[in-house]
């Protein structure tokens, strides 16, 4: 296979064709944050906090799904990114509770984010879903990932049991009529369980628990 | 009770005609009464239905011109052409002609209508159910094409919510899934996208009044107000006996008439506060359908106001078709190319592509499908051309999407059309039927060797939809998500195959390019920017309305001149051009020539071509709330920057302009603005903060002093 020759924050890195930044950067010890990115998903990328600069290209690039092409250099760590990546953390602490991510909140603490900045607005905040003996949903904790919504449909399962209610900033994970899970084509497969990257999904007895003891 | 009719309930109890008959039945009487009936395609598989009910006898021309209410012949030549109507007498109708029919009732209509309830409330088999079965049965050819099933989905959607009384009840949705072969959760994630569809009940007149800037500035607001107060209702909600719903909207697209609003599909223009019962009983003072159009060159617009838009015959007195005739018979598609190349036209949906080149892309790639797209879904605040050609003219535009498929070798064309622009949308339809009759669609077209069909889709109520990516998954049945790029739409557009996508007014001006050469175009306007423009013009301006002007024309000639200059003499404060996701110039711009670099030194934008003209009573504060607004009503939320950062630019404006701000705002606007388009997917939340980082740079006072409520 072919290789590709590149400049990462001014390292050379030889990577086969095809490889993302964010996989060529990590062959050279450089971890580009990232939300949504899940490297056995298809890549929504939608969270944009991997965003880096690609010099000659007018925006930021999303570093989980752009490949790396001869002679491109790049820089995941310029003001810029820096700025986009702290105000998109800001953004989303405004918006759902982080409590239990601990790895965004290790983001946000790197680019000195403050989660008060945009404090006060519409918030996204659900009841807790607790209608099956498996695992409970808390969509105030979801970031909008999309992670469950692949898991269970393309990407992996193949069963549909959810999809997309409303848009923009009231956009949330809803399954057909928001009907409670057994009664949606879910199989209770877990999937989405364990992909989910914050406190959003989680098995009903760890939740039970937790409860318990706080 | 005529002894007809006595024969329908047996027939009807003896299940030998379908129960969609009395649902078809019922419609038209309850839309007698009403005024209105649904036109679109779907209503001619009703009438075959509905033609074995007595009543609706066609067969004689007393009972044709008395048969249905406002029914056009954009049902009834249809009708003609599958035979459906059989009466001697029909072959004498001028086809071209536009009839109003309205239902003969033998007795007298209301006992027509309680004999009517009584069928129907003891029909076995629910009418409104053998309606969606013969929706859902329907022959696909209906839409000209083989093409995925989901696409239809957004179509079957639209025409089951008008079977099921404006909404569409859950196990009305499992049954479109289940005939469409998709998962229930995908079918209502569409529902939940876009605004138009309901799941649950909803008034049955829904009344919705403009909320963007050239209808705020001539006092929508108030007449919401009014509405609201005289119903009894907050907007976003339904009268308990379920008449009226208010639902808040974003720029309707009719600025030459604002305040204006919609009820369901009907227009209503220049409201005022005592323009409340025409709203309520929706029965508007003014024709549907006004253009308020100059300039100093007619090209695109030549025909407008000149032909009747129902009629190919006059479209084709004007020299229409000349072009399409040229070029399937004089030119190969590569010379097509060349012309339109030659010509230097540019896209004219705001991106100012080189159209000749998008097609010499799309024309290279390997043999195999490849579609041709009409983006008809002009949303853009203040944005109203395109509106204005395809009401007016929609023969050019298919015209030039006719000649875009033969110079790319595609055999399927599409037009996406705003979902509010319903009357835009059955022109789109009867145009491309006149054009079917006449032979200049289908199987090699008049025997040139060329195949090509159209069909014209309907939006559903989202902005984003006029994104190129976000409109081919529109298209294709999905939510309106945009997509990554690369890679891009000519290589891998629609269902994954080469695609064209021009906007209306790109298009509309290719036939003259073709038939009067690409040398005569770019000789039009200035070196760098060939050609016309047209510009919709609106808010404080004596003639808002679309003006066609070569580019070089000053901005003082565009709205002095033509559009008559500011409302009672005042001075103009800003001039937001192309629209919402633009930016703002001031009077000490007036003098700039209108052309590309001419704008760009002054850092405007020419876009989709509006200027809405602000004058200096203009609360600004409360114009770049209404944008903030619309950008995070309309927002996919797809990417975290532009999901999350519309509302919130949204919510600092709202609290700047209620006196409310805090010392960093301003430098927070700027920031965000620059986040957004530095790391959104799509242009929508690339350029959601550029009018208001604009404003910021234009008027530093403006949003500065923050403590003073204006």
């Amino acid at each position: 296979m072919a290789h590709i020759t590149l400049t990462i924050d001014n390292q050379s890195v030889t990577v086969p064709e095809g490889t993302t930044i964010l996989d060529a950067a990590a062959t050279v010890g450089i971890t580009i944050p990232a939300i949504c990115y899940h490297p056995s998903l298809t890549p929504p990328a939608i969270c944009r906090v991997c965003t880096v600069e690609v010099e000659g290209q007018r925006g930021l690039q999303p570093a989980c799904v752009m490949p790396v092409k001869a002679d491109m250099v790049v820089n995941t760590t310029s003001q810029r990114v820096q700025t986009g990546r702290r105000v998109i953390l800001e953004l989303l602490a405004s918006t759902v509770d982080l409590g239990e991510a601990p790895h965004i909140q290790h983001y946000m603490a790197d680019v000195q984010a403050n989660p008060q900045r945009f404090a006060g607005g519409v918030k996204r905040e659900f009841d807790v879903f607790e209608d099956n003996p498996f695992y409970i949903r808390d969509y105030s904790q979801c970031v909008m990932c999309w992670r469950c919504i692949q898991v269970c449909a393309e990407d992996v399962q193949h069963t549909f049991a959810l999809t997309w209610g409303e848009r923009g900033i009231h956009s949330h994970v809803a399954t057909f009529f928001d009907e409670d899970m057994p009664d949606t084509t879910c199989v209770f497969c877990g999937n989405c369980v364990g992909v989910c990257p914050t406190g959003a999904l989680k098995g009903l007895v760890e939740w039970q628990l937790e409860r318990e003891s706080s | 009770m005529d002894s007809r009719l006595e024969q329908f309930a047996a027939d009807l109890r003896a299940e030998e005609i379908s129960p969609a008959a009395l649902f078809w039945l019922r419609t038209f009487i309850k839309n007698v009464r009403n005024g209105v009936l649904r036109s679109d395609e779907w209503v001619e598989l009703g009438l075959t239905e509905g033609a074995t009910v007595p009543g609706l006898d066609a067969t004689d021309s007393a009972a044709r011109l008395t048969l249905l209410s406002d029914y056009d012949l954009f049902q009834a030549e249809r009708l003609k052409d599958q035979h459906q109507f059989t009466g001697p007498d029909l072959a004498t109708l001028d086809w071209n002609r536009k009839y109003n029919l309205s239902l003969r009732v033998t007795d007298n209509d209301s006992a027509l209508m309680a004999w009517v309830e009584t069928l129907w409330a003891e029909a076995g088999v629910s009418p409104q159910a053998a309606a969606l079965e013969k929706l859902l049965a329907a022959d696909h050819a209906i839409w000209g094409h083989n093409l995925p099933k989901r696409s239809l989905l957004p179509e079957i959607l639209h025409e089951a919510q008008a079977i099921y009384g404006g909404w569409l009840p859950r196990p009305v949705l499992t049954r479109i899934a289940q005939a469409l072969d998709l998962p229930l959760s995908d079918v209502y994630g569409v529902t939940e996208f876009f605004t138009m569809y309901y799941t649950k009940p909803v008034g049955r007149k829904i009344i919705r009044i403009c909320e963007d800037a050239p209808c705020a500035m001539r006092g929508s607001q108030k007449v919401q107000d009014m509405v609201c107060w005289h119903l009894g209702l907050d907007p976003g909600q339904t009268t308990e006996d379920g008449e009226f719903t208010i639902e808040p909207i974003r720029c309707l697209g009719l600025c030459d008439h604002a305040p204006a609003a919609l009820v369901n599909d009907t227009r209503h223009f220049d409201l005022a506060a005592d323009y409340i019962q025409p709203l309520l009983t929706n029965q508007p003072h003014h024709d549907q359908h006004s253009n308020k159009i100059g300039g100093l060159v007619k090209v695109a617009m030549a025909n407008i106001n000149v032909i009747d838009p129902y009629r190919l015959p006059e479209y084709q007195a004007q020299g229409g078709l000349a072009a399409l005739r040229k070029a399937l018979f004089d030119m190969t598609p590569e010379q097509v190319i060349e012309a339109v190349k030659a010509s230097k036209l540019v896209g004219r949906g705001g991106a100012a592509f080189p159209t000749g080149l998008k097609w010499q892309f799309t024309a290279a790639n390997p043999p195999g499908p490849r579609y041709i797209i009409c983006n008809a879904d002009e949303s853009e605040v203040g944005a109203f051309k395109d509106r204005t050609l395809m009401d007016a003219d929609p023969f050019r535009v298919l015209e030039g999407l006719l000649i875009a498929c033969y110079a790319v070798g595609a055999e399927q064309g599409f037009v996406y059309v705003r979902g509010e622009h319903r009357l835009s949308y059955e022109r789109f339809v009867h145009a491309v039927g006149q054009l079917q009759r006449a032979g200049w669609l289908g199987h090699n077209i008049k025997g040139s060797g060329f195949t090509c069909r159209l069909a014209v889709r309907r939006g559903a109520g989202a902005y984003v939809c006029g994104e190129e990516t976000a409109l081919m998954e529109a298209i294709e049945g999905k939510r309106g998500f945009p997509r990554l790029r690369p890679p891009y739409p000519t290589t891998h557009g629609l269902w994954g195959q080469p695609t064209v996508i021009n906007n209306v007014e790109t298009l509309a001006k290719v036939p003259s390019i073709i038939f009067h050469g690409g040398a005569w175009y770019s000789t039009l306007g200035t070196a760098d920017s060939a050609g016309t423009k047209l510009f919709a013009v609106s808010g404080s301006v004596r003639r808002p309305g679309v003006y066609e002007i070569p580019f070089g024309v000053t901005l003082r000639q565009l709205i002095y001149d033509l559009a008559g200059g500011i409302l009672n003499d005042r001075r103009v404060q800003g001039i937001l051009t192309g629209g919402a996701a633009g930016t703002f110039l001031t009077a000490d711009h007036l003098d700039t020539p209108i052309t590309f670099e001419d704008f760009k030194k002054v850092g405007g934008t020419i876009g989709a071509g509006t200027m809405m003209v602000f004058d200096d009573t203009v609360n600004m504060r409360e114009m770049l709330t209404r944008v903030g607004e619309f950008f995070a009503h309309e927002s996919c939320g797809k990417c975290y920057p532009c999901q999350i950062g519309t509302q919130r630019q949204a919510e600092i404006l709202h609290r700047i302009q209620h006196g409310h701000g805090r010392p960093d705002d301003i430098a927070t606007l700027l920031e965000l603005a620059q986040v957004m388009t530095d790391t959104s997917i799509c242009g929508l939340g690339q350029a959601a903060g550029w009018a208001v980082t604009d404003a910021i740079k234009r008027w530093p006072e403006l949003l500065g002093s923050m403590n003073d409520e204006r």
